[in-house]
């Protein structure tokens, strides 16, 4: 103890209020860059921007049903996102989520639609696992070839999207292909007894919001309390000290691929269990990339991750209600997402080259 | 001396890393043409104050004069423009380039927009002149011996004009031999007028080749010294801050009679060191055998083979008759192996997790089934990381301080702590104290002693031969791939391993 108090007591007070103010700044450059680009595409259009905002913002967060709704939406987008930070935190860098959705997607479709006789509970909870094993058998494969055999994850994981993709429309428009369905590569429904039960009507927004928020605690344990996300955590911060740690690397990156392809495969069940009530070709279109994206956000942080999440539900379901009103791309969301993320890579860099060079003007160097 | 005009002179240097006060209005001056030693523990300043004078980092407050005139030094163009060069610890050559081509790097004599080779070759005739060596110009940097290499590092910066050179540690990567040979050139480059600045922690060469040195403690100078009015031990107790540090020879317990590590006629190797050839080595209980070789000889393939980083084509490896021969990492250490990398930042530490995390690895891998899930880092982890950080004199802000934060000597502090407190039966460490300073050098031969007292088999790779000489029981002499030489630690001498190193014994044999 006697170091702790001795480096503490040499160091005095950092100076001045401005010093203290800059991690402020940094941390708002980003959101006010987003609000940036929404403003302009919004005026572009011969909008006033505020009000059209603030219309947005009534439609996702203004009453109970609003927020219901939005939460809803956010749900499959949210496991998606923490499956992508488990992959994250081994230094896995995988794109592969859109893929696993898709995977998850039409084995819960399927195991709703063909397995009968079962209580809801089971019918549900074998939908979930099938799903949630499938897609986790999949982004393991990747895994296993990048650690074994130093298969790039990226390329990998980006090419398996389009075979997964391709593969799940194939069957969905054949095989499985229910050809009432006014959706293209649509399938037979699911049974009442894989539906999750609806919480708020007129909203989907089912019990499934439970598993979601016992999934969330669970990978906020793992990543960041418990062995295992320790070991994890390890890896992706430096695969050599792990390994000459003695842990065998490969197999806890395997593993931890297996996990974020399982989320993953949760999420595509959600849409459908929870949701569409069945598959169709277009379900989870983009939601995948999205996931990638906020995971980055979230800088492979669970509770960051969750919190962007939030965010982004919020700006998807205003941007979708800015586009009835507005003349504005109904992609404003993934617009100023993109832009902040943007933004938050540059701000402190940026923001330390104007602090510097005012304090150089003023001789404060 | 203090009449003749400084050719750099820092003043009141401060510099601060967040809670880290690394200069504290530190102040140092170089004269035309002198080699000026910087020591100092580490954690002290020194790579700061370096870092600061060649412009790679900005003081906090303080001046920089350059021949009298008052320089700011926005980044190390503005320093190389200056006159001051810098020669950093780690090489920075393509191996595939020419000498020529290293040399004259981003500043190529052109001629019509395109680089000018005979210019090039001619430019470097003036450099090599200065620094009084010869050597074809037209080879590879990777054909080069490591002290050639430095050397080609030096030419870089005299190439670009500088008049001021600092060193960064040059000699931990040479043999005695080579580094004679270092001393030599810099003698010649200072009777040329060039100023050396010379950063070490071996105050036996201060005291051969510098004409006065600066000892820094904590971030303050201690004072300015002409080589005269110092020895080694008033350096060390300014450097430390104490009086009672020993340098000579540690005293050693006898060791017992039963062989604890047996490794028969093992071969194998880690890319990109040599391939270890046939080597037979034993180590008795509470026995410390030092390995010395010039780096790249084998040393490396041992390490790796030993702690199961490699795998041996052929020969065995046995811990207490347990075999260990194709095992992994994680199983050599189940049975008992504790392992000092040689490259801390990329096998003994995560730099950016909290120190805490780096320490508790050891005890978190033991870990199984259910209790994966279970917390990692617990108030008993946590108190038992207090109680290492207050043990080994661990400098850190709190338990989440980041090893990226700290000095490479409390960078090695935190690895020996997490490997000498799990008691291991076979301990290999390699440059264990590089980078760490006198006074805790000093705590961590007291714990490998302790530890070879309790009966472990402790091998120690070092470059670092007076490290050798003081710890160890017997030293092997480790040359292209195979065990040349072994001496009695207590009875050999500095010149006699130099030589076995440089593969003398064996030729002449």
């Amino acid at each position: 103890m006697s170091n702790l108090v001795e480096v503490s007591r040499e160091a005095p007070a950092p100076h001045g209020v401005g010093r203290a103010l800059i991690p402020v700044i940094k941390a708002l450059v980003a959101p006010a860059a987003g609000l940036f680009v929404a403003i302009i595409l919004i005026q572009s259009g011969g909008f006033q921007p505020l009000p059209t905002i603030l219309v947005g913002l009534e439609y996702s967060l203004g009453s109970v049903e609003a927020i219901a709704r939005t939460v809803a939406w956010g749900l499959p987008l949210c496991v998606a996102t923490l499956g992508v930070v488990v992959a994250y935190r081994t230094g896995m860098f995988t794109v592969g989520a859109e893929g696993q959705i898709y995977v998850g997607a039409l084995v819960s479709a399927v195991t709703g639609a063909y397995v009968g006789g079962l209580v809801p509970w089971a019918h549900q909870a074998l939908s979930i696992a099938l799903a949630a094993l499938t897609a986790g058998a999949v982004s393991a494969g990747l895994g296993w070839l990048a650690a074994h055999w130093d298969v790039d994850i990226v390329l990998s994981s980006l090419l398996s999207n389009y075979v997964l993709l391709g593969l799940c429309i194939f069957l969905a428009s054949g095989v499985f292909n229910d050809p009432a369905a006014e959706a293209p590569g649509a399938t037979l429904p699911i049974q009442p007894s894989a539906e999750f039960l609806s919480l708020i009507p007129r909203t989907q927004l089912t019990v499934a919001v439970f598993l979601v928020a016992v999934l969330c605690i669970g990978a906020w344990w793992i990543l960041e309390r418990s062995v295992v996300g320790y070991r994890w955590r390890m890896i992706g911060e430096s695969p050599r000290f792990a390994t000459s740690s003695g842990m065998d690397v490969p197999r806890w990156q395997v593993l931890s691929l297996a996990v974020s392809g399982a989320c993953c495969g949760v999420a595509g069940a959600l849409l459908v269990l929870a949701s569409q009530g069945r598959f169709a070709s277009e379900i989870a279109i983009g939601l995948g990339w999205i996931a990638v994206m906020l995971a980055l956000m979230g800088r492979a942080k669970p509770l960051l991750a969750i919190l962007w999440v939030g965010v982004y539900s919020v700006m998807q379901a205003a941007s979708r209600k800015i586009e009835q009103v507005a003349d504005v791309p109904s992609d404003l969301a993934v617009l100023v997402i993109c832009t902040i993320l943007i933004a938050a890579a540059a701000a402190p860099g940026a923001v330390d080259l104007v602090v510097s060079t005012w304090r150089r003007r003023r001789g404060m160097a | 001396m203090t009449t003749v005009p400084s050719v750099l002179r820092a003043t009141a240097i401060t510099k601060r890393f967040g809670d880290l006060l690394a200069n504290d209005r530190v102040s140092f001056e170089v004269q035309p043409g002198e080699i000026h030693a910087v020591v100092g523990e580490n954690g002290a300043g020194k790579s700061t104050l370096m870092n600061i004078l060649f412009g790679m980092q900005r003081p906090d407050a303080g001046s920089i004069e350059i021949d009298g005139v008052p320089t700011e030094l926005h980044d190390a163009a503005d320093a190389i423009r200056a006159g001051i060069g810098m020669v950093h610890q780690h090489f920075m050559l393509v191996p595939e380039f020419s000498v020529t081509r290293n040399v004259t790097l981003g500043a190529e004599p052109r001629r019509l927009g395109f680089i000018d080779a005979k210019a090039s070759e001619r430019a470097l005739a003036e450099p090599m002149a200065l620094l009084g060596v010869q050597f074809d110009i037209r080879r590879k940097a990777r054909e080069l011996s490591v002290a050639q290499q430095q050397q080609v590092e030096i030419l870089k910066v005299l190439y670009r004009g500088a008049r001021i050179l600092i060193l960064d540690e040059p000699t931990a990567v040479l043999t005695p031999q080579e580094t004679a040979e270092l001393f030599r050139t810099l003698r010649s480059l200072s009777s040329s007028g060039v100023s050396v600045i010379f950063i070490t922690h071996k105050l036996r060469e201060v005291m051969e080749i510098a004409d006065r040195v600066t000892v820094l403690r904590q971030g303050r100078t201690q004072g300015t010294f002409p080589l005269a009015e110092v020895d080694i031990p008033t350096l060390v107790s300014l450097m430390t801050g104490r009086s009672d540090v020993e340098l000579g020879r540690l005293p050693r317990a006898s060791h017992g009679r039963a062989t604890r590590l047996r490794v028969e006629a093992l071969s194998g190797r880690q890319f990109p060191d040599s391939e270890l050839r046939d080597v037979t080595l034993h180590v008795r209980e509470g026995e410390i055998v030092g390995i010395a070789g010039v780096d790249g000889n084998g040393q490396n393939s041992l390490v790796s083979l030993l702690t199961g980083g490699a795998r041996p084509s052929v020969g065995s490896i046995h811990l207490d008759d347990v075999r260990l021969t194709g095992r992994s990492v994680g199983e050599h250490r189940q049975r008992g192996l504790g392992y000092v990398p040689e490259d801390r930042q990329a096998d003994g530490l995560p730099l950016h997790a909290p120190v805490v995390e780096a320490l508790a690895m050891g005890r978190l891998l033991s870990v199984r089934g259910l209790s994966l899930l279970g917390p990692a880092i617990t108030r008993p982890v946590k108190a038992w990381a207090r109680e290492m950080i207050s043990r080994f004199g661990i400098k850190v802000t709190s338990l989440d301080t980041v090893p990226d934060s700290l000095s490479g000597g409390n960078q090695q502090k935190i690895v020996l702590a997490r490997e000498l407190d799990a008691q291991p039966r076979l301990l290999v460490m390699a440059q264990p104290t590089r980078g760490v300073d006198i006074g805790a050098s000093e705590g961590i031969y007291t714990s490998i002693l302790d530890l070879a007292s309790k009966g472990a088999a402790i091998i120690v790779v070092s470059a670092d031969l007076d490290e050798l000489l003081r710890l160890t029981d017997r030293i092997l002499v480790v040359y292209r791939g195979a065990i040349v030489a072994e001496f009695a630690a207590a009875t050999t001498s500095r010149d006699e391993l130099g030589l076995a190193m440089a593969g003398v014994h064996q030729e002449a044999a």
